[in-house]
């Protein structure tokens, strides 16, 4: 019991302000410092479990949400040097209250704060009223699905603290906002959770200890420890050295050689323990659909059966990931069980193909066919994102192109060049990958209008009157049951337009020190919450070796 | 000899403002902006257009919407302007159907701009700022087509707005408070002063009639320029002026990337670096001087050329390499486990665990044990930016030697029965090693440059890993900074080469 849990992080933290700073580190922080109003269950994701909040009451349209705080809650005190007389304002400990939880709606509002990627949420939001110092009231214009997401999974942020310079005087209103974006309180990791920041040296490690005065139930781990540390291959030796309990992703190559060769013999004399987690994400390959030559769904169809994606899965990536049929979790119930994955089939690939009236008259091995009065070889271009796994992929697949008579160049590039072409729609095909979470709103890739916004998500060009109706219906739709139909009618949609040819969605292998106990794994972010897991020290043997 | 250093110093300063200005074009004018990352693994969160005000409040705080050299901006024309909400205008406008009805007010679907267009298009009227402030108003009010109109008044709304005085600084007077809430007020006033998409003409007008127009009658002043005030935009409104402007105080700028000053995060990465780089090139002389004198001594023996060739495999192997290698079989067991692997302090060796106190934070080591910790730590990374510098520096020193070891007076010393390492340690060594003394200069830069590839395999957190993720992260004031400080211990390098020349060898005179 108790202890010390030693973890790491791959990046400098960038300071710890909620709402400007998304990284993927952030947030795992933000969850153990923080609490939400109300956070789902994490794992019966469509369950809401209340935290700040004792009780949230909504009027039968959605748009008038009545938050009760509870009247328990203490700020964290920040870790400022207290030896300096100018600090002794922020000694006192304070309540979090309905001015903190109004505050965050404030801010995004505020025109002055960089949130860019959160403000189009709210902007259906009307009002946010304070009705006594633990009662709220949010009212949004109209109903709208993700408005009960953004109402109650928020995290309050502290008025007290953020309206103030370093001395505890106000902050002029006028340029409130643009401080804000780089307040000097960014830095101490502000919240009411069960942790509060101790320590934190740039480009050394975060430190998190048991706050005292948390509201909520004790858990076992009495301080967390984060070493930054930029090389994966370096985490992966401190954590074979010991140094480490626990590693998110054990590095690819490693896997193989390390795990499933068994050729690092602490795996192999089960002195560590390892399992598999889903990373929310999915990789796929985009067509241009404003491109007459993927104009065609037959032509994208024939693409998805030459993709070996079985093999490729199994032989490039250790078979760590699911092929993705769709654009939702494949354990999301949206997903539906029924839709197969598009085979490997160079002969249905042809006659595809040869459908879409793509044949070869010319004999010189490439299929051609009368574009607007040109004669046209389908040869095609494909911009990737340059990373090595990329490479072996298309490789592959040019090769299998190349015997149903279609001809791929792919065109490696870094990130600015590639988001570049992006922005500018100068490709026929491209490689990408999205990030998933529990809450859908296919609006931004899959609706028409965003085909025609510049740097719009809706690359591939992809105008459905269908999908627009489906998704402008689960905006407004409530009901689980209808939304999980329509959830599934667009899957089926995309399956057969196929704007995409979906590949995988990758799975990453945690390991530990069997000092680690009860480590529980979350079935949605953050996947690696440490509330649960407790050390025993007296542990050196696995006990579950890692099941798949 | 004081002239010429003074003359050298004088001389510094031009310098270094022509360096600054090729590393700032450079930088600016490289594909690629500050802002967007990449999600380390090339996938992305879905993002929508409301991050535009986001990133204008960001290039305003970076001074990216400025010109990067100078300013001309007060020339722009109606025409210039309306071109660019010309084309904003048409991309939103109907696609003509190929054939029945035209819809009104539709293109035919050849005119339709290019994407790459409406972006550039976008970018430039929101760059252009208050200069175009007239120009828009006379769209809005004139422009013969309802769409470009409503544009104009959008982008009206935003480009109308003022800096706030002196909004990022610390304290503000009250004078700059006064007038920053006179700004702020103004500012929430325009940015309301914009229609819906579907207004109608008369909508149109009438915001025109009631709120623009008396608006802009009352400031005109502001956006008409004497000659004086031109020639002043001309210089000063620009990224490089307004970069120099900072300079000239020693202000660095803030990261673009977590918005500290540049200056405080560097002098926090130095240390590490300095220690690192310090031990490296002090062993590295320690051990190839004499390894190039004992060649040198023993010229084309087997000797000399088994030490060579050693030398120059060491040379030939990388070091990323190496230090991978190092860690796989030094530190973790597997055989060995002798080496703590990577960090810079906070381990022991296992002979020495000072147990009997709590120790969690590097706060609670006494100042013996932080050292000893830290040359524990340093043993590998040290070796590792050693040995490949011994091939080239013993090879400075072989030729050194060379050069002196057939001279006259070497022959003299011998004759007059000076013992052999008398000779070559007291009169052939000193004369010879004169270029590798010289060499010392150029390590000032060095010693805070730091070596990207050591530092990220071992996980220190220093200067080489900074620069390389600034420059990833497109963090110009980082690598701005970074580099104009290069720069300066470059120059001061090479004067105290110079200058050393001149002390150890009388012959060499710069008066």
């Amino acid at each position: 019991m108790g202890g010390t849990f030693r973890g790491y992080l791959g990046s400098d933290l960038k300071g710890f302000n909620w709402i400007t700073e998304n990284s993927v580190d952030v947030r795992n922080i933000q969850h153990i410092v923080h609490n939400g109003i109300a956070r789902q269950d994490f794992n019966n994701p469509d369950n809401w479990v209340p935290e700040l909040a004792y009780k949230i009451t909504v009027n039968n349209d959605y748009t008038e949400y009545t938050i009760h705080l509870r009247d328990d809650v203490y700020w964290h005190t920040p870790n400022v040097d207290f030896s300096n007389p100018q600090n002794e304002w922020l000694k006192e400990p304070r309540k979090m209250t309905a001015h903190d939880a109004a505050f965050y709606f404030e801010l995004i509002k505020n025109p002055q704060v960089e949130a860019g990627a959160l403000k189009a949420y709210y902007d259906d939001l009307d009002k946010v009223e304070i009705i006594d110092d633990y009662t709220l009231k949010v009212t949004w214009k109209k109903k709208i699905y993700h408005s009960r997401t953004y109402t109650i999974g928020v995290y309050p942020m502290p008025k007290w603290l953020f309206t103030k310079d370093e001395t505890g005087a106000d902050l002029p209103a006028e340029t409130m906002g643009l401080k804000f974006n780089d307040h000097w309180a960014s830095r101490y990791a502000l919240g009411t959770g069960a942790y509060q920041l101790t320590e934190a040296k740039t480009g050394e490690r975060t430190v998190l200890e048991r706050f005292d005065r948390f509201w909520g139930e004790r858990y076992p781990i009495d301080r967390i420890e984060y070493q930054v540390i930029k090389d994966p291959q370096t985490a992966y030796t401190k954590f074979l050295a010991g140094e480490l309990d626990l590693i998110g992703a054990v590095p690819n190559p490693k896997v193989k050689t390390d795990i499933f060769e068994g050729r690092e013999k602490k795996y192999k004399e089960g002195k560590l323990e390892y399992d598999f987690v889903d990373v929310f994400a999915y990789y796929y390959f985009g067509w241009n659909a404003d491109k007459p030559m993927f104009a065609d769904k037959n032509v994208r169809r024939a693409m998805t059966h030459a993709l070996n994606r079985a093999e490729i899965l199994k032989n490039v990536f250790n078979g760590l990931g699911t092929i993705q049929t769709g654009p939702f979790y494949y354990k999301h119930p949206a997903t539906d069980p029924s839709i197969q994955p598009y085979d490997f089939d160079l002969e249905k690939a042809k006659q595809l193909l040869d459908q879409a009236g793509w044949t070869d008259t010319d004999g010189d091995g490439i299929r051609d066919k009368v574009i607007e009065g040109n004669k046209t070889d389908f040869k095609f271009s494909m911009v990737a994102y340059d990373k090595p796994d990329t490479k072996t992929v298309l490789s592959i697949w040019k090769e299998d192109l190349r015997k149903i008579g279609v001809v791929l160049n792919a065109q490696h590039v870094d990130w600015p060049t590639m988001q570049k072409k992006m922005d500018e729609k100068q490709f026929d095909a491209w490689t990408g990958g999205w990030g998933m979470s529990w809450l859908i709103d296919p609006y931004q890739i899959w609706h028409s209008s965003q085909a025609d916004v510049p740097k719009g998500s809706n690359r591939a060009g992809f105008r459905n009157p269908e999908a627009d109706r489906i998704i402008e219906t689960l905006r407004e739709t409530f009901d689980d049951e209808e939304r999980l139909k329509l959830y599934r009618q667009f899957h089926q949609l995309l399956h057969e337009e196929q704007p995409y040819t979906f590949f995988y969605s990758p799975q990453s292998v945690v390991s530990w020190q069997p000092r680690m106990e009860n480590v529980v794994i979350n079935k949605i972010r953050p996947q690696l919450l440490p509330y649960p897991w407790y050390i025993d020290d007296t542990q050196t043997e696995a006990k579950v070796q890692g099941k798949r | 000899m004081t002239t010429y250093i003074i003359k050298r110093i004088v001389l510094m300063i031009p310098t270094l403002f022509v360096i600054s200005f090729m590393i700032f074009l450079v930088l600016n004018l490289a594909p690629g902006r500050p802002g967007g990352g990449s999600g380390g693994q090339g996938n992305e969160t879905a993002q929508s257009q409301e991050a535009r005000e986001s990133y204008r409040i960001f290039k305003e705080q970076f001074n990216f919407d400025k010109p990067v050299i100078f300013n001309a901006r007060f020339t722009l024309t109606e025409a210039d302007v309306e071109r660019e909400v010309r084309i904003l205008a048409d991309f939103q406008a109907p696609i003509c159907p190929a054939e029945g009805e035209a819809t009104p007010g539709c293109i035919p679907e050849a005119q339709k701009p290019e994407v790459a267009d409406i972006i550039k298009a976008e970018e430039l009227l929101e760059d252009w700022g208050h200069y175009i402030v007239p120009q828009l108003i006379q769209i809005a009010d004139t422009a013969d087509r309802l769409d470009m109109q409503k544009i104009a008044l959008r982008q009206l709304s935003t480009n109308a707005k003022r800096r706030l005085l002196n909004e990022y600084g610390k304290q503000q007077t009250p004078e700059q408070r006064e007038a920053n809430k006179a700004i702020h007020t103004e500012n929430e006033m325009v940015s309301k002063w914009r229609l819906p998409a579907e207004a109608d003409a008369a909508t149109v007008d009438a915001m025109m009639n009631e709120n623009w127009k008396p608006w802009f009658e009352e400031h005109r002043h502001r956006y008409e320029y004497g000659l004086g005030e031109k020639i002043v935009i001309f210089f000063t409104d620009t990224r490089f002026a307004k970069y120099w402007e900072n300079l000239f105080t020693l202000d660095f700028g803030v990261s673009h990337v977590d918005k500290r000053p540049v200056m405080e995060k560097i002098i926090e990465k130095v240390p590490y670096t300095l220690t690192l780089n310090f031990f490296a090139i002090l062993l590295a002389y320690i051990i190839s001087v004499p390894l190039g004198v004992w060649s040198a001594y023993r010229q084309d023996t087997p000797a000399d050329r088994v030490m060579t060739i050693v030398l120059f495999l060491l040379y030939s192997l990388p070091s990323f390499f190496i230090a991978v290698l190092l860690l796989e079989t030094l530190t973790k067991g597997t055989p060995l486990d002798i080496f703590p692997t990577g960090d810079f302090v906070g381990k022991f060796p296992e002979w020495y665990q000072p147990a009997d106190r709590n120790i969690q934070s590097t706060d609670d080591l006494t100042t013996l044990e932080y050292f000893f910790s830290v040359s524990y730590h340093m043993v590998l990374p040290v070796f590792c930016l050693t040995y490949g510098a011994l091939a080239s520096l013993s090879r400075y020193a072989r030729t050194g030697l060379l050069d002196v070891i057939r001279a006259d007076y070497i022959r003299t010393a011998r004759a007059k029965g000076l013992g052999e390492p008398m000779v070559i340690v007291k009169h052939a060594v000193r004369n010879g090693m004169i270029p590798v003394l010289t060499l010392l200069g150029t390590l000032l830069p060095a010693l805070i440059g730091g070596s990207v590839v050591i530092e990220f395999v071992f996980n220190i957190p220093g200067m080489g890993l900074y620069i390389f993720e600034s420059i990833f992260a497109r963090d110009y004031n980082a690598i701005m900074a970074v580099l104009l400080i290069s720069a300066v211990l470059t120059l001061i390098g090479l004067l105290i080469t110079d200058i050393s020349y001149a002390i150890v060898d009388p012959r060499i005179s710069f008066d």
